[in-house]
């Protein structure tokens, strides 16, 4: 009989050193990289703990005579590295005075100009850390040396450089971050959220930008826009997202806009609002409920009461509690719905009882 | 004789910004105590009463306002100062903030001598 | 001796027909596991190095965090129910509330959260945006009307329709699924919803990753220090959690075709969930099951939806550490695997799914579904053809091999992946048990398991009464100080 599984010597030897090698491979990376790591964190602890109270003192603005920044800039090599790193969390969490300190350490280690050269490095890390470091030394002249990067095919470089931006703080670059939301060859753009934080942090000049992207084809960006109107907010936006409500097609897009107007809007768009809480998208509705209740007028209270009624139990209870919310004319409407059998009496009591326990315990306030 | 030291008691899970705040309130001669979390600051308030508290709001476990909360509700606590350090800086969070019972609200990344501003205006230390 | 000729004979007569194609199987199956973690990989390594820019503490201070609901069904549970309530309440977020749905327990779970929490009832009416069998009987809110707690009570109806019902009694946008026996990382929810708020409008829904929490200090509802179990069974769970449910999942999510969403941790747009109906009571693969709809509704809507894998290390949970409790739970989701996979027959080879229908669900067929069958009878097969004489010890070794010696390496590369992203070992000791859990996954346990999930996949098949397992818990190892 011819057996099936007869197998040729050679091949058996070349896979048994296959495997072997491929565990001495991972077993030495997995050791290697740990005892690397142990060895790096404990070196890097000795000369913090040595250089910590120089770092506190500049940080914290207490190094009237700069010795404790001269202690910092003038480390040795291979120090450079730890302090440098240090340095710049320390950077994201300070300003002021000692923000501007802490830049000259880094500023002193020749970090800007090393920055500026990483800019255009062939590693994505190194382009993303560059843009980053320039952005919290606040280089602004770097600024339009960053921009170029929010098209970066890593998006992590994108992301870093337009978070460098964000601190830079230029509104010439509100252009280049809203383009990099929806980016015309790759198929994920700049997180949205990092673009909102970007265009809430430069001056107003970033208005018509904003303004214009509320018709950008991609509704991503609309989404942006619409998140950066409310936010910021944009009071000047008022008839664009006036317009643009009309025509919205994408509902989270919608609700946005509805959320944006709340915050924007006044007394005219009541009507308009309480339209869109009747809307068929019930992300849509209970944005608009938000909106009349962040509105804020007295007249809000007319638009919210029929809301109580309706047959949407969520939409309700929003309605509900915005009313409460609203002060004592909200609430007496609330009174007269929960003595009343009918659709808003369950609601109203709802949130009335919110109110009477919120205030009970008002003492803890 | 010298005028009574006050003391403070900073509640905040990152180390950077403990240390920061307690350097620089060192430094201006405050006697301070610095615990990581919300637990940790009310285990110490159960038997101190700092003339203030430094208050992160977004610790794991009790969050500042909880912490704060705890605080209001506690005669004892009354005289205490409360100051929250926050990264949150939405108008609504303020007002939470001021609303359960804060005296002053710094945002985060912060200046360390705005800080100890406010600190001194709260204590009423000239300086 | 007649028969034991023609066991030869028959023996030999399929070996001639398989015994290469299963080699070629095992070496298919270890590849494609190895070719997961390679994808994962450039995920992990990378999330290391974008630290330090990521902007964590921009993102629990940015204005667009959308609200999560966090959503828990508890049954008899009195035991870990308030510390867990406690932790969940306290996670990092600006805005989130916790949903309990007490599904009908008959210990003192509600009695211990009435008090913890100081509870009172509130006269609210549920949405019915998904459909639930048990409405519930009470609603209950803490009595200074500020804590973002709800605990809900309704009569005994399973885990799926406590879950609806939290769904519908979720305010936020995204809603968050955890058993109440999980442990979530402060940080949690600021992880979760970053996918959301990267790209509010197509994001529909986030899995995560799963750790087992046996052996681990955990105080309070927090893993404080992370260990190895230091029990085999447990051990090799970890290793298998490691391998399969993180990097696994992280390399079809890399390749933007994730199927399964652990119903022990997952978040979802609230809107999306509702579109689709939420959980399916009758499932017993719900988790899996509510994936594949979600996928078949937006794919047939022709909408752009994206379903993505959260990497990071966040939620902690007991598995078993007794064998038949193992059983029960490999058979109940084998069970579920069969009659997804099956429910969703139309998706298979199918062209309008894209790289769902051919890739990931044809994937889970072959090597999900049939790997047990075909691991055991070709194990059977070759170890019997070399005890009968019909198999050179040649090709026995190289089954060896290449099944068994392979899937250590894979494990291996699995492990040197999490040494160089995540580390979250830190003692040797664990890394050492590690290595020989490696070993000792392939020696039983491997084929322990492949049986227990044949046995599932025979009572679907059998239409048999699949009972629950309860999962016997022996609780954390909760330290004092």
């Amino acid at each position: 009989m011819v057996s099936p599984t007869l197998v040729a010597p050679q091949l058996l030897t070349v896979v048994l050193w296959v495997l072997v090698w491929a565990a001495i491979f991972l077993l030495a990376v997995t050791l290697g990289s740990r005892a690397g790591r142990l060895w790096r964190e404990r070196r890097e602890r000795q000369v913090l703990d040595e250089l910590r109270p120089a770092m506190l003192a500049v940080a914290s603005g207490e190094d009237d005579d700069s010795s404790a920044l001269g202690r910092l800039t003038t480390v040795t090599h291979r120090r450079v590295r730890v302090v440098d790193r240090t340095v710049s969390t320390m950077l994201s969490k300070v300003k002021g005075e000692p923000a501007r300190a802490l830049a000259r350490v880094l500023r002193a280690h020749g970090r800007a100009d090393w920055a500026l050269r990483g800019l255009a490095s062939k590693r994505s890390i190194r382009r993303a850390y560059s843009a980053w470091i320039l952005g919290l030394m606040r280089e602004r002249e770097s600024g339009s040396k960053i921009v170029p990067l929010l098209q970066d095919r890593s998006m992590d470089v994108v992301v870093a450089a337009a978070r460098a931006l964000t601190l830079l703080g230029d509104s010439k670059a509100a252009r280049p971050v809203m383009r990099a939301v929806a980016p015309r060859r790759r198929p994920r753009g700049l997180p949205s959220w990092v673009a909102v934080e970007s265009l809430c942090a430069f001056d107003d000049a970033v208005a018509p930008v904003v303004a214009e992207a509320t018709a950008h084809p991609q509704p991503s960006v609309r989404h942006v826009a619409a998140t950066v109107i409310g936010t910021r907010p944009l009071p000047r936006a008022a008839p664009v997202v006036r317009k643009r409500l009309a025509v919205e097609e994408d509902p989270r897009t919608l609700a946005a806009l509805v959320e944006a107007l709340g915050e924007i809007g006044g007394s005219f768009d009541l009507p308009m609002l309480s339209r869109f809480a009747q809307h068929s998208d019930e992300t849509v509705a209970l944005a608009a409920v938000d909106a009349l209740e962040e509105i804020g007028l007295p007249s809000s209270v007319d638009a919210l009461a029929p809301l109580v009624a309706d047959t949407r139990p969520r939409l309700s209870e929003r309605a509900a509690v915005a009313l409460a919310e609203l002060g004592p004319r909200g609430r007496e409407r609330l009174r007269t719905f929960a003595d009343a059998p009918g659709p808003a009496e369950l609601p109203a009591t709802y949130a009335l009882q919110l109110v009477a326990m919120r205030s009970a315990t008002r003492g803890l306030d | 004789m010298t005028p009574a030291q006050h003391s403070v008691l900073v509640a905040d899970d990152d180390p950077d910004i403990r240390d920061l705040v307690v350097f620089k309130l060192e430094q201006a001669g405050f006697n301070v105590r610095a615990v990581a979390d919300g637990n940790a600051a009310l285990e110490v308030l159960k038997d101190t009463t700092p003339d203030l508290v430094v208050l992160d709001v977004m610790m794991p476990g009790l969050s500042g306002l909880d912490v704060l909360r705890q605080i209001r509700a506690e005669q004892r606590l009354e005289p205490v100062k409360v100051l929250l350090l926050t990264a949150r800086a939405r108008d609504t969070d303020v007002d939470d903030g001021y609303n359960t019972g804060a005296d002053e609200y710094v945002t985060k990344p912060f200046s360390p001598r705005e800080l100890l501003h406010r600190v001194n205006t709260l204590l009423g230390r000239g300086r | 001796m007649d028969w034991i000729e023609f066991l030869r004979a028959a023996v030999a007569a399929v070996l001639a027909f398989v015994a290469w194609p299963v080699l070629v199987y095992f070496l298919l199956i270890n590849t494609s596991y190895l070719a997961m973690i390679v994808l994962a990989t450039v995920d992990f390594v990378s999330h290391r190095r974008r630290v330090p820019f990521a902007g964590r503490e921009e993102l629990m201070r940015s204005r667009t965090m959308p609200g999560i609901s966090v959503v828990t069904a508890m049954h008899n549970e009195e035991m870990g129910i308030r510390v867990a309530v406690e932790s969940f309440l306290s996670l990092q977020h600006p805005h989130h509330e916790v949903i309990v749905v007490d599904d009908g327990s008959t210990d003192n779970g509600f009695e211990v959260l009435r008090k913890a929490f100081d509870l009172v009832p509130v006269s609210r009416r549920m949405p019915q945006d998904v459909a639930v069998l048990e409405a519930p009987t009470s609603i209950h809110v803490p009595r200074d009307g500020r804590t973002r707690l709800t605990v809900v009570r309704k009569a005994n109806s399973g885990r799926s329709d406590s879950v609806n019902a939290g769904v519908n009694l979720a305010r936020e946008d995204l809603v968050l699924f955890v058993d109440s026996d999980s442990i979530l990382d402060p940080g949690a929810l600021l992880a979760v919803a970053r996918p959301f708020i990267e790209d509010p409008i197509t994001t529909v829904a986030a899995g995560g990753v799963i750790r087992a929490a046996n052996g681990c200090r955990v105080k309070g509802g927090r893993v404080l220090d992370v260990r190895m179990p230091g029990k085999p069974l447990a051990d090799i769970q970890v290793l298998e959690y490691l391998r399969a449910f993180h990097l696994g999942r992280a390399g079809w999510s890399r390749i933007n075709a994730l199927l399964l969403i652990s119903g022990a941790f997952g978040v979802f747009r609230r809107d999306a969930l509702i579109s689709v109906g939420g959980f399916d009571t009758k499932s017993i693969g719900e988790d899996f099951e509510l994936v594949m709809r979600l996928h078949k509704t937006f794919r047939r809507q022709r909408k752009p939806y994206r379903v993505t894998f959260l990497t990071e290390p966040i939620c902690w949970t007991e598995v078993p550490d007794t064998a038949p409790v193992l059983r029960r739970q490999r058979s109940r989701w084998h069970r579920g695997l069969w009659e997804t996979l099956w429910a969703y027959r139309g998706m298979l080879f199918n062209p309008r799914y894209g790289r769902l229908g051919l890739m990931a669900v044809p994937y889970y067929w072959i090597f999900e579904l049939i790997a047990p069958l075909l691991e055991l009878a070709g194990l059977a097969l070759i170890v019997l053809g070399f005890a009968l004489g019909l198999v050179s010890w040649q090709y026995f070794l190289l089954f060896m091999f290449v099944a068994y010696a392979y899937a250590i390496i894979v494990t291996l590369a699995a492990v040197t992946v999490e040494e160089l992203s995540y580390h979250k070992y830190p003692r040797w000791r664990d890394l050492g048990i590690t290595l020989i859990a490696a070993v000792l996954e392939n020696a039983g346990y491997r084929q322990l398991t492949a049986w227990w999930r044949l046995e599932g996949w025979f009572a679907a098949l059998t239409g048999r009464q699949q009972k629950w397992g309860t999962m016997t818990r022996s609780g954390f190892t909760e330290v004092d100080s």
